[in-house]
């Protein structure tokens, strides 16, 4: 009797194997590792051009900074681009995959990407994990259609909005589009409303920080403006570099540079003979 | 010399009474409280809206009174502990009148008395389960400040509770300065709560702006803000994405 094996093709979705051991070894007091979120706030806005998308820069493992200037808006295709709020593994994994897909999908259909197909990709996985990769993204762009901004939750639901705010700083952003919105912004209205929403985020919510990151997108043309603000510079004590107290007075400095800078001029005139 | 701690069973009883006279939920609550300090006193809004959980059983609570000649207290939390707490104050006033030395309670008398109140009762974990807010003017000096359920007490120059504090707060940051008149004042809390309206499901569209100067205490008539729900992009969201929503 020949005792053949069969190949069961891969069954698809989440895999629940290891679900049961996990509860008991939470049972038996096993705390789970802490993810590093990146406690954010993240904003998008359509204006008459295109969209405008906006991240701090601020990366928190629970009450530590542990990035001061993370890079969160992720590029998806030259036309669209990402901004990603929750887990930062899940949230850079996520886009990078979905990136990938939409280049393969533009190199055999031969037309640019459009929003829609990000949106499609990226809320199918994210439902097929059930919440478990926690990405709450603000994903916009500009394809054949005209501009497209919708946000994603971790569960795998999307809105199309013409503003957004996601993140821990979502109600602090949400506030300055709600107060100040208006249909038919000109670009640099928009980008001026987009850094107020990302400030107010910074200096008020406590997992934002650092800098603000912009992302202009119309139509044929997009502008990544990295660092676009530093409203929170490094200080440094006093500008000598020094401080004596008050009674000390300073009779002379002599500053010695602790390296030798050379000087090299040009002299025109005669090359040197062979 | 050695303490030692009476250990009795019988208390077992008595103390089983006592856990279930505890606050532990609320039950009908406020939402936020605005206030600011202006150039003649204090400006306060707050919605009329008492919420059941996730039902909006009351559409006509008042959750800000006078205390006395100089002070005035709005509320967010559980309305029967507002309602207590007025009654404490109604007592503390009456006492105070009794002596009739022409002398009153100023704000700054009535929020100290407030903070002892709530981080007592906090203590005993009982608390009143509310965010008072508590503003005045008294021989021109004008009062703002706040207290919580668990007896943190400040002053500022705005305050903002339950929602409030993540939606107004950071509009007020923005915003406010010092010596606003009365008008920019209303427009600015009127700015906060159409937020607010926007935002938090349990703000209902009938708001009172209450005014506190030297003169006294008025309280608006009830009024409802002007929204906006007109932007192209609400009337057909799915026009550029069949089939999301």
């Amino acid at each position: 009797m020949s005792q053949s094996s069969y190949d069961v093709p891969a069954k698809g979705g989440f895999s629940f194997d290891l679900c049961k051991r996990n509860d008991m070894l939470i049972q038996k007091g096993l705390k789970s590792p802490s993810f590093l979120k990146t406690g954010t706030t993240i904003v998008g806005l359509i204006f008459k051009d295109g969209v405008i998308l906006g991240a701090d820069t601020r990366a928190t493992e629970g009450p530590i900074v542990a990035d001061k200037n993370c890079e969160k808006i992720h590029y998806m295709a030259p036309n669209i681009y990402c901004c990603g709020a929750g887990t930062a593994a899940d949230t850079e994994a996520v886009t990078d995959m979905v990136s990938s897909q939409l280049r393969l999908h533009r190199y055999q259909t031969g037309r640019d990407s459009r929003v829609i197909t990000a949106l499609t990709l990226l809320k199918k996985h994210l439902f097929s994990y059930q919440g478990h990769v926690s990405a709450a993204l603000v994903l916009g762009g500009v394809d054949i259609t005209g501009p497209h901004l919708h946000t994603i939750y971790p569960h795998g639901s999307t809105d199309t909005l013409p503003f957004a705010t996601m993140g821990s700083g979502s109600l602090a952003a949400m506030s300055v589009f709600e107060a100040k919105y208006k249909e038919g912004l000109t670009r640099d209205e928009g980008i001026k409303l987009v850094a107020e929403a990302i400030c107010s985020g910074i200096f008020n919510d406590l997992g934002s920080g650092s800098n603000v990151d912009i992302c202009v997108i119309t139509k044929g043309n997009k502008e990544y403006l990295r660092n676009y603000m530093e409203p929170n510079p490094r200080t440094y004590v006093s500008s000598n570099g020094y401080s004596f107290t008050k009674k000390t007075e300073v009779l002379r400095t002599k500053i010695t540079p602790l390296m030798e800078r050379v000087e090299i001029t040009e002299v025109t005139g005669e090359a040197m003979e062979e | 010399m050695t303490f030692t701690i009476p250990i009795d069973n019988g208390d077992a009883v008595k103390n089983a009474e006592a856990d279930s006279q505890r606050t532990l939920y609320p039950y009908v609550t406020g939402t936020s409280i605005v206030a600011i300090k202006y150039k003649d006193g204090v400006l306060m809004a707050s919605d009329m809206g008492g919420s059941y959980g996730s039902t909006l059983r009351y559409k006509n609570i008042e959750r800000m009174k006078a205390i006395g000649k100089h002070s005035l207290l709005g509320a967010s939390g559980e309305i029967s502990d507002f309602q207590e707490i007025l009654r404490y104050l109604d007592e503390l006033v009456l006492n105070d009148n009794m002596w009739d030395d022409g002398n009153s309670l100023g704000p700054k008398e009535v929020h100290n008395y407030l903070t002892r109140v709530m981080y007592n009762r906090r203590n005993k974990f009982n608390p009143l389960w509310n965010t008072l807010v508590l503003g005045g003017v008294k021989n021109g000096e004008t009062y703002l400040g706040m207290v919580s359920m668990i007896g943190v007490s400040f002053e500022d120059n705005h305050v903002a509770t339950g929602f409030g504090n993540h939606l107004a707060r950071p509009i007020l940051r923005d915003e406010w300065h010092a010596d606003l008149s009365f008008e920019d004042g209303v427009k600015l809390l009127e700015k906060c709560m159409r937020v607010l309206l926007y935002r938090d499901r349990s703000a209902i569209n009938k708001l009172q702006i209450a005014k506190i100067t030297e003169e006294g205490v008025t309280v608006s008539q009830p009024y409802s803000l002007k929204t906006f729900w007109e932007f192209k992009a609400f009337h057909n969201p799915t026009a550029g994405a069949e089939g999301s929503w």
